[in-house]
C-alpha cells in the first residue's frame, strides 16, 4: 500500500523533529519535508505534492490562515491539517471556512494525530474531542443570535413603549438619556424589523403582534 | 440617572474667572499656532472678559453717580433750567447712555474701556468746573475715576490717569475763581489724588500678582495633568505590548517544548514493558503535562487572545462571550451590526479591553440576569453598547480609587472614544463607547 506523504510547517525546531519522529514510526506514513518558515513552507509543499500538510497557526512572517487559504487553492488534491495550542473556536472554524479539514491540538495523544492523518488521507475530515464542543456551541450561539437579529432589542422596546405613550423623539431622548439622533436611528431599525411605515403603524403592529399592553 | 460624561478636554481654564486683571508677560512656551503662545491667548481672552465684566459694572456705578448728581444738585438749591451745572448734568446723562449703549458691542471693548477712562474725569472736572472748582463737593469722584483705571487695567494706566486728574486740578484751580481756595487747597487735592492712585495702584499690583500665581499654578497643574494622562496610557499601551510579548514567549518556548516532553513520555511509558507501576507514573507525567499545556493555552488566552490580533474583535468577543455565557448564571446577548462584523480597527485590543473589564464588573458585582452587548452605527460613529440590568452604582462615588473604570475611561480617550457611564442603584449600568467610524479597515 502507498504510504500517506505528509510534509510539515511549523516554525519550531524542537516540535517538528519531535512530529517528524512521531508520524515515521507508522509505517503508512511517511513525512517527505517540513519547513520552519511558512513561505518556503508553501512552495515546499507545492513542489513535493504531499497528501497531507500539517500546518502550525502561529508563525512568523505568515499567518497560518493566509498558508491554508493559499494551499487550499493552490493545493486542492491535498488534506490540510492544522496543527496548533489554539483551541479557539474562532479559529477552528475560520481555518475549515479556509479549506483545512483537520484541526489537531498540540495537547493530544500521538494516536490523535495519527488518527487524523489517516482520516483526512482518506478523504474525511477530523476535529480533535476537544476543540468540537465548543465549536459545537459557539454555532448554535450565532445560529441563536442570527434568529435573534430579528428581535427587537430591550432599547427597542422602551421605544416602542415611548411610542404607544404618544412622546415625541425629543421626550423619548429625555426618558432614555439618549441624543435625539440616536432616538431616531433606533426608531429606523425598529420600523425595519417590524415592517412599519412611520410611528403610529408601528404602535398598531406591536399592538396587533401583542408586544405591548 | 447619574451620569458621568467624558471627552477628553483639558482643564477649562478659559472659563476660570479672574475679577481683575492686567497683562501678564507671557512665558515664551507652549508656542500654539500663528506664534502666540497658549498663555499669551488665554491672558488676552481673560483681559477681554474682565473689561467686559468691569466696564458693566463701572456703568451701573456711573448711573448712581448720575443719581447723586441730581440729589445733590437740587440740595444745593441749584434752579432747574439753563444753569450751567444742570447742563454738565444732562451731558453726564447723555455720556452714561451712550457708554452703555457702547456696551452692546463687546468686541470694541478696548476702546470703550479708554473712552471711560478720560470722559469720567473730563465729566466730573467739567461739574466740578460749574460747581465751584477743586473745592467742589464733585471733586471726589476725580477719586473715584482713579480707583476706575486700576480696576479696569492695573498700576501703569492708574498713573497715567492721575497726571490727567492733577492737570484737570490745577486747571480748575487756574480756571474756578473760588475766594476759599488757596493753593494749600490745590496741594491737598492733589495729595488726596495721589492717595487714591496709590491706594489703587497697590490693589491692582497685588491683584496681578495673586493671578499670576495662579496662573502659574493651574499651568503647572494642567501640565502635571497632561503628563501623567500621558502617563497612563504609555502604561497602557506597555501593558497590552508586555501581555502581547509574553503570550507570544509561552507558545513559541513553553508550546514545543512540552509538546516533546509529553510525547516522550507516552514514548517511554509505551516502551517500559512489565513495569506496571514504571507505566502508571509515566502515564500520570504524561497526562501532568498535557494539563500544563491547557493552562498554559489558557494563560496565553488571557493574556492576549490571539485571535483578536488574527480574526478581529468580533471573533474574539464571540469566543470569549461564549466561554463566559458557560461560566456565568446571567445571559448575554450580543448584537453586532452585520456591516460592522468584519471591521478591523487599529482599536481591537483597546475595545476587546474594555468590554473585558465592563464583564468582568458585571461577575464581580452587578448580580445581573441579562447583559446585553451591542455594536452599532450611530451617527456616523461607531457605539459599542454594554448594558446590564444588575444592581448598578453611583458612577461619581465608584470612580474614585476604581482602577478598571478609570484605565476603560484612558482606553476610551485614548482611541479618541467618548466613554459614557451611566448607572445608578439598582436601575443597572449602561456603559456607552462612542467611537470615531473611520469605515472598515
Amino acid at each position: 500500500m502507498k504510504p500517506i506523504r505528509v510534509y510539515l510547517i511549523d516554525d519550531h525546531h524542537v516540535m517538528r523533529q519531535a512530529v517528524v519522529g512521531m508520524l515515521n514510526e507508522a509505517d503508512d506514513i511517511v513525512v517527505i519535508g517540513h519547513s520552519g518558515d511558512p513561505r518556503e513552507g508553501v512552495d515546499g509543499a507545492l513542489s513535493s505534492r504531499p497528501d497531507i500538510v500539517l500546518v502550525d497557526l502561529k508563525m512568523p512572517g505568515m499567518n497560518g490562515l493566509a498558508v491554508i487559504g493559499e494551499l487550499a487553492t493552490r493545493l486542492p488534491q491535498a488534506g490540510l491539517i492544522v496543527f496548533t495550542m489554539h483551541d479557539n473556536p474562532a479559529y477552528v472554524w475560520e481555518t475549515m471556512s479556509a479549506g483545512a479539514r483537520g484541526y489537531v491540538l498540540k495537547s493530544a495523544d500521538k494516536s490523535d494525530l495519527l488518527r487524523a492523518v489517516r482520516a483526512v488521507a482518506s478523504g474525511s475530515g477530523y476535529l480533535q474531542a476537544e476543540v468540537t464542543l465548543p465549536l459545537l456551541k459557539r454555532l448554535a450561539r450565532d445560529a441563536c443570535a442570527a434568529g435573534e437579529r430579528g428581535a427587537l432589542t430591550s432599547r427597542e422596546m422602551q421605544i416602542l413603549e415611548c411610542l404607544a405613550d404618544g412622546q415625541s423623539n425629543k421626550v423619548i431622548a429625555g426618558t432614555l438619556t439618549i441624543t435625539e439622533q440616536t432616538v431616531k436611528s433606533h426608531l429606523k431599525k425598529l420600523y425595519e424589523k417590524i415592517g412599519a411605515s412611520d410611528r403610529a403603524h408601528a404602535v398598531a403592529i406591536a399592538l396587533r403582534q401583542r408586544l405591548i399592553e | 440617572m447619574d451620569k458621568l460624561r467624558h471627552s477628553g478636554d483639558l482643564l477649562p481654564l478659559q472659563e476660570a474667572s479672574v475679577s481683575m486683571t492686567t497683562p501678564i508677560p507671557a512665558r515664551k512656551d507652549h508656542a500654539g499656532p500663528g506664534g502666540a503662545t497658549v498663555r499669551e491667548d488665554i491672558d488676552r481672552a481673560h483681559t477681554m472678559a474682565h473689561l467686559r465684566k468691569a466696564e458693566g459694572d463701572i456703568a451701573w456705578l456711573r448711573w448712581i453717580g448720575m443719581a447723586l448728581w441730581a440729589v445733590v444738585l437740587y440740595r444745593q438749591g441749584i434752579p432747574a433750567g439753563w444753569h450751567p451745572a444742570w447742563v454738565v448734568f444732562a451731558m453726564g446723562v447723555a455720556y452714561s447712555a451712550h457708554m452703555q449703549w457702547r456696551l452692546r458691542d463687546p468686541g470694541a471693548i478696548r476702546t470703550s474701556a479708554w473712552l471711560a477712562t478720560i470722559g469720567d474725569p473730563l465729566l466730573a472736572a467739567s461739574m466740578c468746573q460749574v460747581t465751584g472748582g477743586i473745592d467742589s463737593v464733585f471733586f471726589p469722584f476725580l477719586f473715584f475715576t482713579l480707583l476706575a483705571a486700576a480696576f479696569r487695567f492695573g498700576a501703569r494706566e492708574t498713573v497715567g490717569v492721575f497726571a490727567l486728574n492733577t492737570s484737570l486740578a490745577v486747571l480748575l484751580y487756574n480756571t474756578a475763581p473760588n475766594p476759599n481756595v488757596d493753593i494749600d487747597a490745590l496741594m491737598i487735592a492733589i495729595f488726596y489724588l495721589g492717595f487714591s492712585a496709590a491706594l489703587g495702584a497697590m490693589l491692582a499690583a497685588w491683584a496681578r500678582e495673586n493671578i499670576n500665581l495662579a496662573m502659574t499654578r493651574t499651568e503647572a497643574l494642567r501640565d502635571a495633568h497632561a503628563r501623567s494622562r500621558s502617563l497612563l496610557h504609555r502604561l497602557i499601551d506597555v501593558q497590552e505590548d508586555e501581555r502581547k510579548r509574553i503570550a507570544g514567549d509561552l507558545h513559541d518556548g513553553m508550546g514545543g517544548h512540552l509538546f516533546t516532553l509529553q510525547q516522550g513520555l507516552d514514548e517511554c511509558a509505551r516502551r517500559c514493558g512489565d513495569d506496571t507501576e514504571l507505566k502508571e507514573r509515566l502515564t500520570a507525567l504524561a497526562v501532568g503535562s498535557r494539563a500544563c499545556t491547557t493552562e498554559v493555552r489558557n494563560l496565553m488566552n488571557e493574556l492576549r487572545p490571539t485571535v483578536l490580533d488574527d480574526l478581529g474583535f468580533h471573533a474574539a468577543l464571540g469566543d470569549y462571550v461564549s466561554d463566559l455565557a458557560d461560566a456565568e448564571t446571567f445571559s448575554i446577548t450580543v448584537n453586532f451590526d452585520p456591516t460592522l462584523e468584519g471591521w478591523r480597527s487599529v482599536s481591537d485590543a483597546m475595545l476587546f479591553r474594555i468590554v473585558q473589564e465592563a464583564l468582568l464588573n458585571v461577575r464581580k458585582h452587578a448580580q445581573a440576569n441579562k447583559v446585553e452587548i451591542e455594536l452599532v452605527h450611530e451617527d456616523g460613529a461607531a457605539v459599542l453598547r454594554i448594558e446590564d440590568d444588575g444592581c448598578g452604582f453611583v458612577p461619581r462615588l465608584a470612580e474614585h480609587g476604581h482602577y478598571g473604570l478609570l484605565t476603560m475611561r484612558e482606553r476610551a480617550e485614548a482611541l479618541g472614544g467618548e466613554l459614557d457611564i451611566d448607572s445608578e442603584p439598582s436601575r443597572g449600568t449602561r456603559i456607552t463607547l462612542r467611537l470615531p467610524f473611520d469605515g472598515p479597515l
